[in-house]
């Protein structure tokens, strides 16, 4: 059972990073978008995991966008060096808030994250030297000078790392004291844990992954803009994509951003008047028929046919 | 006047909530290896106490010194720790794990365990209090299982003293005995033991010396033999006679 799984897992690698030999650059695209949601989806659901919700995505996902072209553009730092440079930044501006925002909890800390991705929004609109202002800054190349494949390969080793980080979280002591902390924060901190540094921890890292995420795709389109960049689609889909493929694991976001992202591109071209509106509603369906998931629904389908035999 | 024997002390502890004076200027020490009994009617402030020890409040005024350190502004997983460690009146347990992992969780981060020694060290304290079913999920366990998965929780970070809030409510008698029987063995193993207790006949049984307080104060102090028989004991719970 153990070993077949790494089958799966090396299957899903090799097919992953053997993708460009086979497909066009239009497909290749299009999973270049997936693996770029599929690691927002996987920070934002690792902060969840931790108990608290955070609307925060786009906020540090723009910031490390900007730092990344701004720091390329006017210290020709290297656009791949520039890309973790903006993840560094998006977790330093991360420590320092959030030093002073994980005294919040619930929706409280949710809203004021929120506010914060409006704040960085206005900076970045306002001062007009420096970042451009509302047009924003335009590099004269792109990373890779725009070769699919690797642009492609980036991001599909950005998701691989978020898979690992992930998964790190799922398998050492951290599950264990995020966990508890999302269930009972008054059990965690009597049993030793110190909740305050694993969620400034959880919020540092989710947002480096973000800030890196971010870098990446600025440096892809070698464009940065106040709408572009911080746009709520990095904080939305992402929260879609985890919500249909099941929260609180490294494999639903995982699920949901692959179905997601490519269904939004089969609806763009079978309806190109009326894609959005078919792709919210099924994303409602699937949310109120599984609220537990794609991941969810199919863990209790195998639970209610395997009663009595092997279960998970 | 600190006592070498005493392990914790707690001196003109006040906590207010608001207008509501919930331990008023209240003084006491445990001793170490003795198994003390906190008494009072309802409201008297034994759980504020018990809260205020293991640093869920922080008290208005006064001090709280353990090993002669003080530890008043320390937070509850300093505290942890430190060596001071409790269960809660109505269970507490972290829904989506098992019982095992439950008990893990103190042994990972109380007492700085890895994974693989603090699951072993989770097996051996569940035996210790009794617990057979240790991968059950938490909805099919039992209130005894529950009330001995806090006792084995409250174990796991190696405390040097252990706060023990109402574990007798809602059992059997023979249940309650088997727990008692539990909390003789921890203390035979060098846990001093704080118990709050309803039940006066498990008072009567586990505890050295008894502390009686009525609206945040002590009352009364002794043995329970003694201390039952005080007159100011048996109006606090039973009302002034006319």
């Amino acid at each position: 059972m153990k070993g077949r799984k790494w089958i799966y897992i090396l299957i899903a690698l090799m097919a992953g990073f053997l993708l460009p030999f086979y497909v066009g650059p239009y497909p290749l695209g299009i999973m270049t978008n997936v693996f770029t949601y599929m690691a927002l989806g996987l920070s934002w659901d690792m902060m969840l995991r931790a108990g608290q919700l955070s609307f925060g995505t786009s906020g540090f996902f723009g910031l490390g966008g900007y730092t990344a072209l701004l720091t390329t553009l006017y210290l020709g730092l290297d656009p791949l060096l520039s890309i973790f440079v903006g993840g560094i930044f998006s977790a330093l501006v991360a420590f320092v808030l959030g030093y002073i925002i994980l005294r919040l909890r619930g929706i409280y800390f949710a809203i004021t994250t929120l506010a914060l991705a409006g704040v960085f929004t206005v900076i970045a609109r306002n001062l007009h030297d420096f970042t451009g202002g509302p047009e924003g800054k335009i590099l004269p190349t792109t990373i890779f000078d725009g070769n699919p494949t690797y642009i492609y390969w980036l991001t599909f080793s950005i998701a691989l790392g978020t898979i690992l980080v992930s998964e790190l979280f799922q398998r050492t002591k951290i599950r264990f004291a995020i966990t508890a902390m999302r269930n009972d924060e008054i059990t965690a901190q009597s049993s030793g844990i110190d909740i305050f540094k694993y969620l400034l921890f959880v919020f540092v890292i989710t947002s480096a992954i973000q800030g890196i995420v971010g870098g990446a795709y600025a440096q892809q389109y070698g464009f940065v803009s106040p709408e572009s960049t911080f746009s709520s689609n990095f904080l939305l889909l992402p929260i879609a994509m985890c919500l249909t493929g099941g929260i609180y694991s490294t494999l639903g976001p995982i699920i949901g951003s692959i179905i997601l992202g490519i269904l939004s591109e089969y609806l763009k071209l079978r309806f190109p008047y009326g894609h959005l509106l078919i792709y919210g509603i099924i994303i409602v369906v699937i949310v109120l028929l599984m609220p537990r998931g794609i991941l969810g629904f199919l863990k209790s389908f195998r639970y209610r046919f395997s009663k009595g035999g092997e279960t998970g | 006047m600190r006592n070498e024997n005493s392990i914790l002390e707690v001196e003109n502890l006040t906590k207010k909530f608001g207008g509501l004076v919930a331990i008023d200027n209240l003084s006491f020490s445990v001793q170490r290896g003795e198994i003390l009994g906190i008494i009072g009617p309802n409201g008297a402030g034994k759980t504020t106490l018990i809260n205020v020890i293991s640093g869920l409040y922080f008290p208005t005024t006064g001090r709280i010194l353990f090993e002669g350190k003080d530890i008043t502004n320390l937070k509850s997983h300093q505290r942890c720790r430190l060596g001071i460690s409790r269960t809660f009146q109505l269970v507490r347990p972290i829904k989506e794990f098992t019982i095992l992992e439950n008990v893990m969780v103190s042994a990972i981060f109380g007492k700085n365990l890895k994974l693989t020694k603090a699951e072993e060290r989770a097996i051996e304290i569940c035996e210790f209090v009794g617990l057979k079913r240790l991968k059950i999920p938490i909805d099919s366990a039992t209130v005894l299982e529950l009330k001995k998965m806090e006792m084995a929780r409250a174990l796991a970070s190696d405390p040097k003293i252990v706060f023990l809030d109402e574990i007798m409510a809602g059992l059997s008698v023979d249940e309650t005995n088997e727990m008692i029987d539990v909390v003789l063995k921890m203390n035979e193993h060098g846990k001093t033991i704080v118990v709050v207790e309803h039940v006066m006949s498990v008072i009567r049984r586990l505890t050295h010396r008894v502390i009686v307080l009525d609206r945040g104060k002590m009352i009364a102090e002794g043995s329970y033999e003694d201390v039952s028989h005080q007159p100011a004991v048996i109006s606090a719970y039973l009302g002034e006679e006319e």
